[in-house]
Order: structure tokens, then sequence, then C-alpha cells
């Protein structure tokens, strides 16, 4: 159960990839958030009690849901349907993502040797994961897919530290949390308000800005 | 014995069917009472009956490539296995010869098009070529994996493999089957990647090479293009239907995942628009980024990774 949840979480991030539509981004990170929730309730065992409940808090009422339904009010407000121009095309941004995990598996294959305490297959998902995020914020041009690819990295980054030590240090998983909200919020207060300066929202635009 | 009869029976009644049921789930969904099942049967009839028109321009390719294309979709169809999991031919690493048998059978497809110096179905066998060739890698990851994961070199063999249980078996067979479905949509020139219906020729791919075909070679180039979809569909059948069942059981299972099969291609069919040409070879990239999941699934299997 745990391996096909896994592999659901890297086929959204093929989808992810190769979609130039924003609302197939926000649909994607909602399942994502939702997958995570079931890969938190799964290792409910090894969890201690307050730690899940905050987990789950955080997965599927903030990830899954919160932070999905606000995106998707920000784009239906502002018109921002597509990924007008982005830099790489999407034939291409799928080819490079299949290369970022065949690299992720071949980390986890030499992981299998060298960490005793670690699962594979998670891993290497979560490794490609975090550089895929990374590769969506490099190549596309919106501020609001930048923001995405962040929270795509942050999923990454939380998939990683459930398959090393099977859970997130609580700390941590707050300080992620208020990052991701920090991050919405400057694109809330920037999409609803630097809007009336520059009609559109791409980061081509920022580097004209002057006092 | 009565097997391979009862498989030989099958390969050559079912195809037109299936192209029947397709037609009638999609002309369900739009509301229509839709053809009969036994439509493409009469249509194959029909054009036996008729005469043959051959342009000047063309040469004996053109003439003899129908029937090769045929011949070969027939000798992939004995080495794949179909009802209880029993093919008609086995030898060893046969699958690599099913791949080359079909790319042999394309190849005359693609020249036969060319051959009639019509720039519209030289645009469409250049399409079918750049398809064609990046399904075939991911086919060959897919199997190969398989092969791997037991140890075995024939299709029989990689089949009776895959009827195993066990979560990962699952997951590997979930997405091998998957990927044979995007592979059963463009080999079978279904929608998203093709409209069998369309009637532009720069939309084209399948129908526009055989533009300039009529008579019973139309016939049997209808005739094996449907063959190849029963093909490609018993593969993904023998993935799902579990080994160990009596021949009867496994026949019945076997019938049962094609009619289902065909619900989904005429579902797909009715609700979804065709892909922008642009956009094909990315979907069929999907199938080797899949593909390449799975390769490490196996891998990760193989040398102890998988907890």
């Amino acid at each position: 159960m745990i391996n096909f949840i896994i592999i659901v979480f890297g086929l959204t991030m093929l989808y992810i990839s190769s979609t130039i539509r924003i609302e197939g981004y926000i649909k994607a990170l909602s399942i994502q958030g939702f997958l995570l929730f079931f890969l938190v309730l799964l290792d409910y065992d090894t969890i201690i009690l307050p730690n899940l409940i905050f987990l789950s808090f955080e997965t599927l009422a903030v990830k899954a849901i919160a932070l999905p339904l606000f995106l998707i009010y920000i784009i239906r407000k502002n018109g921002i349907f597509r990924e007008v121009e982005p830099s790489v095309t999407s034939m291409s941004s799928l080819i490079i993502t299949s290369l970022i995990f065949a690299a992720g598996f071949y980390i986890s294959y030499w992981s299998i040797d060298a960490v005793s305490n670690i699962r594979p297959f998670y891993f290497g998902i979560s490794i490609s994961t975090i550089v895929a995020g990374i590769f969506i914020i490099i190549s596309r041009k919106k501020i609001i897919t930048h923001v995405m690819g962040y929270m795509m990295l942050e999923n990454g980054n939380f998939l990683m530290a459930l398959s090393i030590v099977k859970e997130m240090p609580f700390i941590v998983a707050l300080g992620v949390l208020l990052d991701i909200f920090i991050a919405i919020y400057l694109l809330g207060l920037f999409v609803n308000k630097v809007q009336d300066e520059y009609s559109e929202i791409h980061i081509d635009t920022l580097s004209k800005l002057k006092d | 014995m009565i097997e391979i009869l009862i498989n030989a029976a099958l390969l050559i009644i079912l195809p037109l069917l299936f192209i029947g049921l397709i037609n009638r789930v999609k002309s369900l969904w739009g509301g229509r009472q839709g053809p009969s099942i036994m439509q493409p049967v009469r249509d194959f009839l029909k054009l036996m009956k008729k005469g043959e028109v051959i342009s000047t321009t063309s040469s004996f390719i053109f003439k003899i490539a129908p029937s090769i294309t045929f011949a070969s979709i027939i000798l992939a169809g004995l080495i794949v296995p179909m009802a209880g999991g029993r093919s008609i031919l086995s030898f060893n690493a046969d699958f690599i010869f099913f791949a080359y048998i079909l790319a042999t059978g394309k190849f005359f497809a693609i020249i036969g098009a060319m051959d009639t110096g019509s720039s519209f179905e030289g645009m469409g066998a250049s399409r079918e070529a750049v398809f064609s060739s990046l399904v075939e890698p991911a086919f060959f990851i897919v199997i190969a994996s398989i092969g791997i994961l037991g140890n075995v070199s024939t299709f029989e063999g990689l089949m009776r493999l895959s009827g195993g249980s066990g979560e990962l078996k699952m997951l590997i067979l979930m997405l091998g089957a998957g990927t044979l479905f995007i592979m059963l949509l463009v080999e079978g020139c279904r929608v998203p990647v093709d409209d069998p219906n369309t009637h532009l020729e720069l939309t084209m791919i399948h129908e526009v090479m055989v533009l300039d075909n009529s008579g019973p070679d139309m016939g049997i180039i209808m005739y094996a293009s449907a063959m190849k979809m029963i093909i490609i569909s018993s593969i993904i059948a023998n993935m799902v239907i579990p080994e160990s069942m009596a021949f009867g059981l496994s026949l019945a299972s076997y019938l049962a995942v094609l009619l289902v099969l065909a619900v989904i291609i005429g579902t797909i069919e009715a609700i979804v628009a065709r892909l922008r040409m642009s956009h094909v070879p990315q979907f069929l990239f999907y199938m080797t980024a899949i593909s390449v999941i799975i390769l490490s699934i196996i891998v990760l299997t193989v040398s102890g990774g998988m907890k």
C-alpha cells in the first residue's frame, strides 16, 4: 500500500512537469497532500500521538485542502490560467523530470548498502521530488508557479523525513508550515495589491522594478 | 491442443467485433443507438467483394504492402499469449521477435504510403514512424523488466509470472498495464492520439496513410489494425488475469477483460478530445517515464531494497 501511494506521488510529479495549466498544478498539489496524509496514517504506530495529530492536520487540512483552495481563489480572481511562455517546453520538461527520477533511483540504489535505517524507494522518490520542485521553480516564469514549485519541494522534504526517521521533528514541521504560510501570504499580497501596476504576474516584469 | 485451436479462432473472430463494440459504446455515450456490433464485419465483407483502383504512379510496393502488413500482424498474433495464457507459437526470446515483426509490418505500411507520391500520405507516414519509435523503447523496458524479475525469456513465461500475487508484483503489473494501454491507443490509432473518424487529412495519422487503398486491400488493412488492438489487449488481459485458473474460467475472464477494455476505449473516445499533434509525443513519453519507474522498482526489488 505504501509503495502504491509513493508511486502515485511520483506520477503526480510527472504530470506537473508536463502540464501548462495552473489548475492542473493545484489539483496535483492537493492530491499530493492527501497522499502524504495517508502515508502519515499508515505509519501511525511509530509516531507519538500529539505529533500524529499535528501531522494529520498539516497534511490534510493545510496541504490538501486550505492551500489549494486559496491558490484556486487567487488564480480565478486574477484570471491566471496557464503558464504562457515556459522557458522549457513541456516535452523537454517531461524528459528532464524522467532523468531526475532515474538519477533519484540511482541514489536510492546506492543508499541500500550505504545507509541502514532508510527505505530506499521512499528515498528515491523524495530526492527526485525535491530536485524536480527546484527544476519547476527554475523553468517556469510565473510567480504563482514558483510558489507551487516551493510547495512541491516541501512535500519532497516531508517525504524524505518520513523515509529516514519515519517522522519529522515537530519544530521542523512547524517551521516549514510557517515558510509556506509566508510564501502564500506574500503571493496573495503581491497578486492582489501589486497587480494594479503590472497586468501580468511574470518574473520578467520584476527586473524593471525601481523606487 | 484444443486450447490452441480456440485461441486461433479467437484471433480470427474477435478483432472486428472489438471495433464494433468500441463504436457501439461511443455511440451510446453520444445518446445514439449506433451501428450494430457486427457492422465492421459487414464493412469488411463488402470491401472484400469490391474491385480495386490502383494509381498509375505507384509501383509494386503499393500492391504488396497491405498483404505483408497483414501477414506480419498475424505472425505477431501467433506469439502473443491469449486465453489461458497460452500462445500458439512460443520460443526463446519471442517477445523481441514480436516487437520487430510488428515493426516490419509498420515499415511496409509506411513505404506503401510513401509509394503513392501523395504529400498527405508521406506526412502520415512520417508521423507514424515518429510515434512508433517513441513507443518501442518503453515496450522493451516494461517487458524486459518483467523478464528480469522472473528470469524468463518467452512471452508465455512472462505472462505466467505476472499472474502471481504480492503487492510489488501487483504494482508492477498495474503500471505495466497502464503503459501498454497507452501503446494500445497508439497502435490502434484511437483517441487521444489519433481519431479514426476524422476527415481532415492534416490531422490524420494512420487513416491518411491508407487514403489510396481501396477494395480488398482496404479491407485487410482495416482487419489488420483491429487485430493489432486485440493482440495488445491480450497482453494487458494476461497481465491482470491470475494464472492458476481452469481454462474455461480463464477464457471467460479473458473475454471480460477485453470487454472492459473496449468500454474504456469507447468511453475515452466519447469524452476526450484528440490531443494537439505537438502534444502527442509528450503523451507517448509518459510511457517511457512510467517504465523508468517500473525498471527502478524491479532493480530495487532484485537488489533487496524494497522493504
